[in-house]
């Protein structure tokens, strides 16, 4: 992380302002938390949120990024 | 394996506030990919009750969306998301960034997006029929590199690609929404995509 950078605390600063920083309560509602979910070889029909896919790495993303 | 797929699976520490912004992309993807199911709608009322605040523009957005949800149903919903986004010839609301960005659909935009998406080693799904302009994909590109890249090289990344793809005409797709003609719901997510997106746009320019 490069948090220390004068530039990335004033990012920081303003994201919390502006609210988006308290992320955690949603965290069953939109998949987050599940980074570590092992990946998968195949996407389910029903993991499908938007419109991209290639190969093991999207496939891994789509699963985590179900809503 | 790929250095992505590495990333994804040692689950690169987010911080509170790249974990939200992965959410709110998360959030937007489903609002605009289909018509919000039954759980969805319930859930988004959840997520007003979280970020909803009078005290700025994208927790003031936040509750007037947990408020239109309360009041529509998915059969309703799926009935304006029809209308409004999948009608033959002319939707009220286009949803693909080249006909803000170009006046027409599948113009040069695309065409610069294809080419930055292969760099970043992603592609459109088989059988996916709408291009990749389209407003969630775009969103899941922006959440991938969110939580596939948190370090200052991934947040370079982000930047390029939010400057390049999103940041152009997410106004203009706001303005068309809230524009939006005999519509209830989503003329009321109008809010939420400009106060998200400005927020991105305004946090990458400290960058």
């Amino acid at each position: 992380m490069t948090d220390k950078k004068p530039e990335n605390l004033k990012r920081r600063g303003f994201l919390l302002a502006a609210g988006v920083g308290s992320a955690g309560a949603v965290a069953v509602a939109v998949g987050v938390g599940k980074e570590k979910t092992p990946p998968v070889a195949t996407v389910k029909a029903e993991d499908k949120v938007g419109s991209y896919e290639e190969t093991r790495h999207v496939s891994n993303y789509y699963r985590t990024a179900r809503v | 394996m790929s250095a992505v797929l590495e990333r994804v699976a040692a689950g690169p520490l987010l911080s509170d506030e790249d974990r939200a912004r992965a959410e709110h992309y998360a959030v937007l993807s489903r609002l605009f990919a289909s018509a919000p199911d039954a759980d969805f709608l319930r859930q988004l009322p959840a997520l007003a009750a979280t970020w909803g605040s009078s005290g700025n523009a994208l927790g003031q957005a936040w509750l007037m969306l947990g408020d239109a949800a309360r009041n529509i149903d998915a059969e309703q919903l799926e009935d304006e998301y029809t209308r409004l986004f999948l009608t033959i010839g002319r939707p009220d609301v286009m949803l693909f960034g080249s006909f803000y960005m170009a006046g027409f659909l599948m113009e040069g935009p695309v065409v610069e997006l294809r080419a930055d998406l292969a760099e970043l080693g992603l592609g459109r799904r088989l059988g996916v029929t709408e291009s990749e302009d389209h407003i969630a994909a775009l969103c899941d590109v922006m959440r991938h590199l969110i939580v596939t890249g948190p370090d200052a090289a991934g947040l370079g990344r982000q930047q390029l690609f939010f400057t390049r793809h999103l940041a152009p005409w997410f106004e203009a797709l706001s303005d068309a929404l809230e524009r939006a003609p005999d519509a209830r719901f989503y003329p009321r997510t109008a809010a939420l995509v400009r106060a998200f997106f400005e927020i991105e746009r305004l946090a990458f320019d400290m960058l």
